[in-house]
């Protein structure tokens, strides 16, 4: 199909990396709340993207899948016995070898950001889609490979637990 | 005051990556050798790198066990009938090895039991843990035997339960994904009961250790008394981590003689 987007050249991949290294990188950190691990997840969607053979019709299509693949390394990287263990072992925002930590600059930042922190993963990564990258139920659920009625759900239980938190500073 | 969402959107607009990395992403066209690449590792702490050592210990264990396991089976496993119905382990139809990206995340797997068991409990769950697996026509149901179910894939959401059916009429092995909002089992065989009436609920217990309570182990009788389904449920394996080589190791342990009873009429001994 001529409308297909190639991936391979260099060019190609700074233009995407450029387009969507922030777009990955927020969802990854919405889900894992750990810039590190935002990181890890981060380089690890772009390798994938690299040797992934995908192509792509449209430059939605091609969000979907970066969006998808940074939900399936983020439930990867968070489901892993490593992330289990090392969570109960260190603080959440403290980093046994820095001083001072660009998480504990985050956590400070924002009672929204500590709020939606706070809620459980499977809601923040709703709650993250929904109002920052402004997607469709249907298209959370593509994302999430979640049922639609699923999503809406989520939504719903995030809203009440956030609303249970910030009070009534919460209100859209 | 800004409502919530301009107030997230602001928040998270002022999370940014590391400029050195993408810079590095960049040079290297998304291909950054391991050295290159940050890793969580040097975030960790003495004791942390204690229990990855111990972890690394557990993993070389699974590994090699899994390996004397793998070929234990292949060597044990022999056409047995089941049911009256000749079953034939050596048969391997369509066993999909590809990738599992996207693009197969749909497609249908067959695999032999033989083939399934010895990757599962020869620690190479990656195989088939994350496929989801459609079952298109239901009314194999009517037909098939399940042999057990496992959980591939247990995140905190979207879970992934996969049964492994035979279908004994056309001599059909096949995983075909449900799938459960929650970790409660009880909500499980609703599911279970509702979606597939033909099974009913036998017994059902669940394994708990000091590190490990989301597994639990079931054992669902067919409605004419023939068929025993065994049903495993909970987190059973994860990509390649340590972790999860550890916990099937505990599961074998603890549920080695229920199957057995199951799988000897497969012509696979566990041991």
């Amino acid at each position: 199909m001529s409308n297909n987007i190639s991936l391979c050249s260099d060019s190609d991949f700074e233009k995407v990396l450029a387009l969507y290294n922030r777009m990955i990188y927020r969802l990854a950190f919405a889900r894992t709340r750990n810039v590190h691990d935002a990181e890890d997840i981060l380089q690890e969607v772009f390798f994938r993207y690299v040797n992934s053979h995908t192509t792509f019709n449209s430059e939605e299509h091609r969000k979907a899948w970066l969006l998808r693949v940074t939900v399936n390394c983020s439930k990867d990287l968070v489901s892993s016995y490593w992330h289990r263990k090392r969570s109960e072992n260190i603080p959440f925002g403290k980093e046994p070898h820095e001083e001072l930590t660009p998480q504990e600059r985050y956590d400070t930042q924002s009672t929204v950001l500590q709020a939606v922190g706070s809620i459980p993963e499977k809601y923040r990564i709703v709650v993250h889609l929904f109002y920052f990258e402004e997607l469709s139920a249907e298209q959370i659920a593509a994302v999430t490979d979640s049922s639609v009625s699923s999503v809406k759900t989520r939504l719903h239980r995030a809203r009440k637990m956030l609303k249970n938190i910030l009070k009534e500073d919460f209100y859209e | 005051m800004s409502d919530f969402k301009s107030e997230y959107k602001r928040a998270m607009n002022e999370i940014e990556p590391d400029p050195e990395l993408l810079k590095r992403l960049s040079e290297s066209h998304g291909m950054l050798p391991a050295a290159q690449k940050k890793k969580s590792l040097i975030r960790l702490n003495k004791y942390s790198m204690i229990k990855v050592a111990a972890a690394c210990l557990v993993l070389i264990t699974a590994i090699t066990a899994g390996g004397v396991y793998a070929v234990k089976n292949m060597m044990t496993a022999q056409p047995l009938s089941h049911g009256g119905v000749d079953v034939n382990m050596t048969d391997e139809p369509n066993v999909d090895t590809s990738p599992n990206t996207d693009d197969n995340i749909n497609s249908v797997m067959s695999i032999s039991p033989k083939t399934l068991l010895t990757t599962i409990y020869g620690g190479h769950l990656e195989e088939v843990s994350g496929k989801r697996i459609k079952l298109s026509d239901f009314s194999y149901l009517d037909d098939c035997t399940v042999i057990f179910a496992y959980y591939a894939d247990a995140p905190q959401e979207a879970d992934n339960l996969f049964l492994f059916i035979s279908d004994d009429t056309k001599k059909r092995y096949m995983l075909l994904e449900t799938r459960t909002e929650q970790y409660d089992g009880n909500q499980f065989f609703d599911y279970m009961k509702t979606s597939v009436p033909a099974f009913t609920l036998n017994k059902m217990y669940t394994l708990q250790s000091e590190e490990y309570s989301d597994l639990l182990y079931a054992v669902i009788s067919g409605t004419d008394g023939s068929a025993n389904v065994s049903v495993l449920y909970g987190y059973a394996g994860h990509n390649q981590q340590a972790g999860s080589f550890a916990h099937v190791l505990w599961a074998e342990e603890n549920i080695i003689n229920s199957f057995n009873s199951i799988f000897s009429a497969y012509g696979v001994i566990i041991s």
